[in-house]
């Protein structure tokens, strides 16, 4: 894209998200081929404003893209573009910064890879530390932390619950919940971080990864509560039985079957 | 996993509660006339808010009159179809069989297996509209019955099989926000299997019905920050498309709306309990 994106979308650089995003619905309403058939250029306009603002609301996927681009074209000859060792153009679960990184969003589920749309910057923006190995590891917790730092976290877990869980301690819960952050197993590393933090509270590496799997959440909140909203609200079958003039017993014929609610 | 993707009445004003409305009758309409009335058994505000994402980025012509009908034989009622409706009408049906087949499956209940015959037909004519969506909902709530079956201790993977349905159900078209719906669709499909999947845990237990929540020991309290990372993924998604119309009612249901049937069951877990005074936004 040769045009600055904001000089497509007439929009100043510090706009707002909802400003950008008033200022697309414009430009589609003026460009979209669908409202100007007659025009052999629409397309094209639209295509270049759609790129613009996905160029805005997206950056971290078009530097990974520009990135990735700007290595195939100096590392003619190296098969993984530059200097710095394997290189994996496709994020899956390492975060930018190589090994020692672990992106805690790396989702790679059935085919998406969440880096080609968010890149390194996943919501909340932080990524946990690898672990490193401790004198004081059990040989398993060592070959997991090993199998993690080797990319190999489903290998980590499978090494990892081979202990017995009488001897899992806060160490054991910190690891695993690494190896499942590598696995893209999140619901299940929040829940082996608070159990680490619980054994070891005064554990600062513990409580750094904690903050780090919960700041996704606490982002959401903060950015509900900045719109008005909260996530304690209202009962849901008031909203039902409110908005239907015919009385609760039409409304759950129609709102309620199979007894959802 | 019905019930959730509703707008938070507290934070509407009197023209969105009547724009919602709208949007409801609107698609109960278009069941009514592009399927027939066992159709309208799935009718759902759930598929009113893929009605209105997807209007929003696509803006159609609105269809918006006044009419009566069974519901409303007195006094002529709003609503408002599109094309989006037409598709939302198609997805409802196709969920609805799947959900009447999964309640005879789990549960032997025969009203279910009643209704899911009354739907058969229907639900070819789906299959024929959108055939795209309808494989992968097929193909994804049978791995995801695989998984249940065999009790997975691995609750994202299990939750990622109704991601991917509804990641496909919002990429409507094979366009240039196809990958971003899919994304927004994955998260918020995954919410909404945990979210069921923690509403649902006592009956679980009590059933000895699997639940990924149960299957690996996770209070449904506790979950809440887990939600909570999902609902950012989500929300995050949802921020990144370019949407105008019906802003504020979807983002009732992201923000607000999805957690009532949470907080129902277990209180407000932040310990908040008021509800807000009122818009902020916009």
């Amino acid at each position: 894209m040769s045009r600055d994106p904001y000089d497509i979308l007439g929009v100043s650089k510090d706009a707002s998200p909802d400003e950008i995003k008033r200022a697309y619905r414009k430009k589609a309403r003026e460009n979209h081929p669908d409202l100007n058939p007659d025009d052999p250029d629409a397309a094209r306009r639209m295509n270049e404003v759609n790129e613009a603002y996905d160029r805005i609301m997206n950056p971290e996927k078009y530097a990974r893209r520009d990135a990735a681009e700007a290595a195939r074209n100096a590392g003619a000859g190296q098969p993984y573009g530059g200097a710095g060792g394997a290189w994996n153009p496709y994020g899956s679960g390492q975060g930018a910064g190589g090994p020692d990184q672990y992106d805690p969003f790396g989702w790679g589920w059935g085919g998406f890879d969440f880096n080609d749309f968010y890149g390194g910057a996943q919501p909340g923006g932080q990524t946990v530390e690898a672990p490193v190995a401790d004198p004081r590891d059990t040989a398993t917790v060592r070959q997991a932390i090993d199998e993690i730092r080797s990319g190999r976290s489903q290998d980590a877990l499978n090494t990892l619950h081979q202990t017995v869980s009488a001897d899992r301690d806060a160490r054991w819960h910190y690891v695993c919940a690494c190896a499942q952050v590598g696995c893209g197993e999140r619901v299940a590393a929040l829940e082996s971080i608070k159990r680490a933090c619980e054994l070891d509270p005064n554990n600062a590496t513990y409580q750094r990864v904690l903050s780090t799997l919960t700041q996704a959440g606490r982002t959401y909140q903060q950015a509900g509560e900045a719109r008005g909203f909260t996530m304690s609200g209202a009962n849901a079958q008031l909203l039902c039985c409110s908005m239907w003039l015919c009385g609760p017993t039409m409304c759950r014929m129609f709102c309620m079957p199979f007894g959802y609610w | 996993m019905y019930g959730y993707l509703l707008a938070d009445e507290s934070t509407l004003d009197s023209a969105e509660k009547e724009r919602y409305q709208a949007l409801y009758c609107g698609l109960c309409r278009t069941l009514g006339k592009r399927y027939d009335l066992p159709s309208k058994l799935g009718l759902s505000y759930d598929m009113v808010f893929l009605v209105m994402l997807l209007g929003s980025l696509y803006e159609p012509a609105e269809d918006c009159e006044q009419e009566r009908c069974p519901v409303h034989p007195i006094k002529p009622h709003a609503y408002a179809c599109s094309v989006c409706t037409d598709y939302a009408a198609d997805i409802s049906v196709a969920l609805s069989y799947h959900k009447l087949l999964d309640n005879w499956i789990d549960d032997r209940s025969i009203p279910s297996r009643a209704a899911a015959a009354a739907l058969k037909r229907s639900y070819e004519t789906a299959r024929i509209r959108a055939p795209r969506v309808c494989e992968t909902i097929e193909r994804e709530l049978t791995a995801l019955g695989q998984l249940e079956h065999e009790r997975s201790q691995n609750v994202d993977k299990v939750a990622a099989c109704f991601g991917r349905a509804l990641g496909e159900i919002f990429a409507w078209r094979d366009d240039f926000w196809a990958d971003q719906l899919r994304a927004f669709g994955m998260h918020l499909g995954t919410l909404v299997y945990l979210m069921d999947a923690a509403c649902d845990v006592e009956r679980d237990r009590r059933r000895n019905s699997y639940n990924p929540l149960i299957a690996t020991g996770i209070d449904p309290v506790r979950a809440h920050d887990a939600l909570a990372n999902v609902a950012g993924a989500a929300a995050d998604a949802f921020e990144r498309l370019p949407l105008e119309r019906d802003l504020h009612l979807m983002r009732s249901v992201v923000y607000a709306g999805i957690w009532q049937p949470y907080n129902k069951a277990y209180g407000n877990a932040d310990g908040s309990d008021r509800a807000p005074d009122g818009r902020q936004d916009e």
